[in-house]
């Protein structure tokens, strides 16, 4: 049998830029992601990234190691933890926790430059032929 | 047409059924504001993400959200690929409701088919602070 792949990281800049383009591709209006006057108005003060933009860093990781198959068969769940306040580094990470029945299942978390986790859960995807 | 109210939901209601598409320029546009470095898997097929991200533009279009809504949790199962430029349907019900700590939890459920095949399943978990009579109970 098989081992499963490691799943490299990845780490990516979110900016201010990356959020307008993220918000009009995502068709996502949360004026919270854009607008830092509406921002100072919610508990968070600024505006933060999206969270499945963040989110975007897991499955491009796991894409990475799986490629196709990851359309196919992948699962994720995840809970974001913090708000990604950008401009921030994100990177995404996924540790083997086990397999079973020919899916391997790793625990993921998304951290900012400071080390503060931003998101975690659990994907998993066939791995065997 | 009168939306739903996003406070109003309870656990067994559901969302008005509805349709999108992600055709080969809204996929690129994805892919270019992810920045995603494995674009070249997604020439023929959806980005899984970003089907996911439009599911959530859809219901949004349906169900406007409150001021002071979170998206917290997020749950997707891929269960097969979807083409570019293909119909979607979305299928919305609420798994779960709950008033906790002075806000309202409503958990999406959803169910995607394509061509009549089932695509893609998941649960939106969001948050927004409940209205005041729900919090004085």
């Amino acid at each position: 049998m098989s081992e499963p792949p490691v799943v490299a990281p990845v780490t990516r800049q979110i900016t201010q830029e990356r959020v307008l383009a993220y918000a009009d591709a995502a068709r996502d209006p949360n004026p919270l992601h854009t607008d830092a006057e509406y921002a100072k108005t919610t508990p968070f003060g600024r505006p933060i990234a999206h969270g499945m933009l963040v989110l975007s860093l897991v499955s491009e990781a796991m894409a990475g190691a799986f490629g196709k198959r990851w359309a196919e068969g992948g699962k994720l769940s995840v809970r974001w933890r913090s708000p990604a306040m950008h401009p921030v580094t994100v990177t995404a990470r996924a540790s083997l926790r086990g397999t079973k029945d020919g899916i391997a299942t790793y625990d993921v978390t998304c951290e900012d430059e400071h080390g503060t986790q931003l998101l975690s859960g659990t994907a998993s995807t066939p791995y065997e032929a | 047409m009168v939306q739903p109210d996003f406070h109003a939901f309870r656990r067994g209601d559901t969302v008005p059924v509805f349709h999108f598409r992600v055709g080969a320029e809204e996929a690129r546009a994805y892919l270019d504001a992810t920045g995603d470095e494995q674009s070249a898997l997604w020439t023929e097929t959806v980005p899984p993400l970003a089907a996911g991200a439009l599911l959530l533009a859809g219901l949004m279009d349906e169900v406007p959200l409150p001021a002071g809504a979170v998206h917290v949790g997020q749950d997707f199962e891929f269960v097969a690929p979807i083409a570019i430029d293909a119909d979607i349907e979305a299928r919305m019900n609420i798994a779960q409701q709950s008033f906790r700590a002075g806000s309202n939890v409503v958990v999406f459920g959803c169910e995607l088919t394509s061509g009549g095949r089932l695509v893609m399943r998941g649960r939106t978990m969001i948050t927004a602070p409940a209205p005041t009579a729900e919090v004085a109970q």
